[in-house]
């Protein structure tokens, strides 16, 4: 196997001590894990391994309960973290770690003396299947993007496989196919040379300018990313046997710092990042405005400063939008079936909505392509991302986007342990025996090792997540544009049921028509369901506005019957005109199933979808009625709006 | 106990039993998810596979079982805790295992695999992947090996189960229920017999069984005399590249897939046929779905691909 930029990356933590943290990133399967195991077993450092669901008390030190109890005086055991003193942890799917548990491996990592770590985080990331969190990603020092292996390598592979006996267990394998990797064998010596090397070596103010004005042409916020490039370079500079950081040395230190579109190994040494083929650049441009200020990526503009992201972002630079406010984008790699170029991945293009075709012969696709399949008519990408929005606005505004909750019936993930508020029900046991550890003084012996009280009960804490119920009720009256209605709101399903088995969000329609509503699709969080349902829809008719509000509150009555804990999200999409009603009157009538709904108080979105000049819709009027957000579909396609909003929030 | 409903009475569906079988001969092939509508005979035909199930290896008599893992397991029960009564009475830590390490070379079975809580699936995620069960919690530092084949089946219309897991699981099977009458009747007439007098009935499939058995482990011992030509490795490499899969596990399965299918119908070399039914086996859950389209992988271009290469 070659020598790829991870191994690039990992000899550069190897030797530089202010590295601490190495992100591989890829879908799964293309060998992350292995290539990290086994570079760490050919260099003999020992190599940690954080299971994701590992509780807090474990990371951490904690009572040694034993020979506290013999002793009689405390004793404390190591955690997993100090096991990785001066080593490495490794954590796969680091993504999927809650808030707790990160904050707290990275408060422990920085050691307060030197502000050095004081061990280096390896963590993996698969692209199969989450949306990218690029704020999460830029946390770590060196990224390295690792693509879906070419033929040779899958030939390769293979070979060594079918050569593998039966007996032949996986470290075995690892040791074999580490033999091929050309590292030569490292001992501390060589290591603390290399340490104080790169800790010395010379960083020209002029290097530490052009690392500035990067950070600054490029929006990144705070100073981290400036050290971690200057680290990097160093690294790169020890590496390359030099004495001083050249301008091509943070090049290559910015390729593995930073993860944005446009990583290219390009043989001009220009730190201009050029990414010219991103033609559509305008129209994506747009919908990124959302993004947190500190992760965008925008050119240098003369007069504007940095702030000014909302004006029309154009230009060569790549723009990407990774947390996708439910708008998509696809990573792809470089290559493309035909080409077999040397294995590593140097190329992440984004490509916008229209691309090559969609079939099974097209390009690489870290991510899946969701416009391809339906006609896009930009405003279905804007649905998508206002629900989105609003969902995630009111998950910030409440408890987080994981709920915690003391689970009754002891499912969810095992967080830590908390004091017991009375019940014993899910009784965290180790932590209990810790608390009644320290105060076996004056209790009477028994025949146990440990004498428990009701105070030294401690409850296991869990997180759950609660995913949110998305009811969509669709106007498909023969007023103009039903069908167009409906292509947006498929996509907008589409878009949410693609991670819904992560967020378990749940999606139902009813649609309106004729002179009743209808359930189309039953809440799921199926896509196959969604699908079939949502194949043919007959439209046409007069609009019952009241009568599909009606039917709205119904469900949603119901729905809060047998979930009390569901945060249900109503997104009307219709052109407001009441045309239809049991009493003369289906405007006053509509207003009136408006209050209604209004007071189960659920969260809304009314998306108008009224067109032409003369409006008589009352989208806007019952969007206030019932305290929902309101969206016109033209102002959709201006996300510069969106985006201030939410900025506003 | 009531006898399990043998493996070769049950009616039909012969691609889910080929795919079970497969696994039963070479457990590297990683499992199989099976997807349909209730009543199709997938949690019959898992259970029955327990019974042709062949020994660990030459010298052991104990044979693989089927563990099951209910959808409504607990973390604690999984991945498995720590040993109440030592801690109590001795204070000493001591590990209790779980399902996982019941589950150590034997079959791992989740029925409704896609109702499975998120992190039930990530502890399982962590053992399908490296075959060892790392414990960390409740002071407990600990790691067993749990290497076992991962049999799950579903209702596609309940929901999606995440990528990550798809892809660690081997093959993946539809099954549909029989829809010419004639089968239709034999199921529930063999149903029938069957509850009526289960030990009667078994007793009448014994002879089948056993043949099963005894083909199972001969084509375990042929597994290795399956050569492996660099003409295979290509034309491995050439479905996955054209189908555009994810890393290298789609190639590793189909490598051991069209082994066990070679050896299961005694053949010295893979055929191209079996390539491409291993394919339809291997790679149908690895296509990277676009939501309202249906993947329909157009076979007979691969094979016209395969045909080129040659």
């Amino acid at each position: 196997m070659k020598r790829e930029r991870i191994d690039i990356a990992l000899e550069m933590a190897y030797i530089h001590p202010g590295i601490g943290s190495i992100l591989l990133i890829g879908p799964t399967g293309c060998g992350k894990s292995h290539r990290i195991r086994a570079f760490f077993q050919e260099q003999g450092i020992p190599l940690v391994t954080i299971p994701i669901y590992a509780t807090q008390e474990t990371l951490c030190d904690h009572l040694d309960i034993k020979e506290t109890l013999q002793k009689g005086t405390l004793h404390t055991e190591e955690g997993l973290l100090s096991k990785g003193r001066g080593g490495v942890i490794y954590i796969d799917d680091v993504d999927h770690l809650s808030c707790e548990q990160w904050r707290c491996i990275r408060q422990q990592q920085y050691s307060k003396e030197k502000g050095l770590p004081i061990f280096t985080l390896v963590g993996t990331i698969n692209t199969s299947e989450n949306e990218i969190d690029r704020a999460f990603i830029n946390e770590f020092d060196l990224i390295v993007v690792m693509c879906n292996p070419t033929k040779e390598e899958r030939i390769t592979v293979l070979r060594d496989l079918a050569r593998a006996s039966k007996q032949l267990e996986r470290q075995e394998m690892v040791k074999t196919c580490v033999t091929d990797i050309q590292l030569p064998q490292k001992e501390a010596a060589y290591r603390e040379k290399m340490a104080s090397r790169c800790l010395n070596i010379r960083l020209d103010d002029s290097m530490r300018q052009l690392i500035a004005e990067y950070c600054t042409a490029n929006g990144i916020v705070g100073n981290v990313k400036e050290i971690c490039i200057g680290r990097a370079a160093s690294a790169i500079a020890v590496l390359d046997n030099k004495e001083y950081v050249l301008p091509s040395h943070i090049e290559t230190a910015i390729r593995y710092t930073i993860f944005t579109a446009g990583n290219r190994d390009s043989p001009s040494g220009n730190t201009n990042m050029d990414n010219v083929d991103h033609k559509d650049e305008g129209k994506k441009d747009g919908q990124e405005k959302h993004e947190r200020p500190q992760n965008n990526i925008v050119p240098p503009r003369e007069n504007k400063t940095v702030t000014d992201r909302e004006s029309n972002v154009k230009g060569q630079w790549p723009t990407i939008q990774l947390k996708d406010q439910g708008t998509e984008d696809t990573i792809v790699s470089g290559k493309d079936n035909e080409s077999k170029q040397d294995g590593s991945c140097n190329q992440i293009k984004m490509t916008m909505q229209k691309q090559s075709d969609g079939t099974a012969r097209g390009n690489n696709q870290l991510k899946k392509d969701k416009e391809k399949v339906i006609p896009t008519p930009e405003n279905y990408n804007a649905l998508a991302f206002a629900v989105k929005k609003r969902m995630d606005s009111f998950c910030r505004s409440g408890a987080g986007r994981q709920m915690t909750t003391h689970s009754k019936s002891g499912r969810g993930r095992y967080i830590r342990a908390v004091k017991s508020k009375g019940d014993s029900r899910d009784i965290a046991l180790e932590a209990t025996v810790r608390a009644a550890a320290l105060r076996q003084g004056g209790r009477r012996e028994g025949p146990m090792a440990i004498v428990i009280h009701k105070e030294d009960i401690y409850v296991k804490l869990r997180e759950t997540r609660v995913g949110r119920h998305i009811l969509f009720v669709v106007d498909t009256s023969g007023s103009m544009g039903a069908k167009e209605r409906m292509e947006a709101v498929k996509g907008t399903i589409a878009a949410l049921l693609q991670d819904a088995y992560e967020k378990r969000d749940v999606v139902g329609v009813i649609s309106f028509r004729r002179m009743k509503g209808e359930v189309i699709l039953p809440f799921t969080r199926s896509v196959v369901l969604a699908r079939q349902r949502m194949e043919q829809l007959s439209t046409g008719g007069r609009t019952p506005l009241a009568e599909g509000i009606r039917m709205a509150s119904n469900t949603l009555q119901q729905l809060m019957r047998k979930q009390p804990m569901a945060r249900p999200l109503v997104v009307f999409v219709t052109d407001g005109r009441a045309t239809y009603g049991s009493t003369d009157n289906p405007v006053e009538e509509a207003y009136q199933a408006g209050r209604q709904l209004a007071m189960l108080q659920v969260d809304g979105i009314i998306l108008n979808t009224e067109q032409g000049p003369i409006t008589v819709g009352i989208a806007k009027p019952l969007a206030e009625i019932m305290g929902a957000a309101y969206y016109h579909l033209d102002c959709l396609k201006d996300i510069h709006i969106i985006g201030a909003i939410a900025a506003a929030r | 106990m009531k006898k399990i409903y043998p493996f070769s009475a049950i009616v039909g569906q012969e691609v889910m039993k080929e795919a079970l079988l497969l696994n039963a001969i070479s457990p590297e092939v990683g499992g199989v998810l099976i997807k349909g509508e209730k009543g199709t005979a997938k949690s019959t035909a898992v259970r029955a596979l327990a019974d042709i199930l062949p020994p660990l290896s030459d010298a052991e008599e104990t044979c693989m079982k089927v563990v099951e893992l209910p959808v409504n397991a607990t973390e604690d029960r999984v991945v498995g805790t720590i040993n109440l009564e030592q801690i109590l009475q001795k204070g000493e830590k001591q590990f209790e295992p779980g399902l996982l390490a019941e589950a150590h070379n034997n079959i791992l079975y989740v029925d409704e695999i896609n109702l499975l809580d998120d992190h039930v699936v990530d502890v399982l995620l962590d053992a399908a992947a490296m075959g060892i069960n790392t414990v960390e919690r409740e002071g407990i530092s600990y790691s067993h090996p749990a290497r076992f084949v991962l049999v799950g089946t579903m209702n596609p219309e309940e929901g999606e189960i995440r990528p990550q897991l798809l892809d660690r699981i081997g093959l993946s099977v539809d099954v549909y229920g029989e829809r010419e009458s004639h089968k239709r009747v034999e199921v529930i007439k063999r149903r029938l017999a069957y509850e009526a007098n289960p030990d009667a009935f078994c007793e009448s499939y014994e002879a089948e069984q056993q043949e099963l058995r005894h083909r199972v482990i001969l084509a375990r011992k042929r597994l290795q005399e399956i050569s492996v030509t660099d003409e295979l490795l290509e034309a491995i490499t050439t479905i996955s590249i054209t189908l555009n899969v994810d890393g290298h596990r789609p190639d590793i399965t189909m490598l051991h897939t069209v082994r066990a299918m070679a050896a299961w119908e005694g053949n010295a070399v893979v055929t191209e046929e079996q390539l491409l039914r291993a394919a339809r086996l291997v790679m149908p859950h690895r296509m990277r779905r676009k939501p309202f389209e249906e993947t329909t992988i157009d076979w007979q271009y691969v094979a016209e691909v395969l045909q080129r290469k040659q």
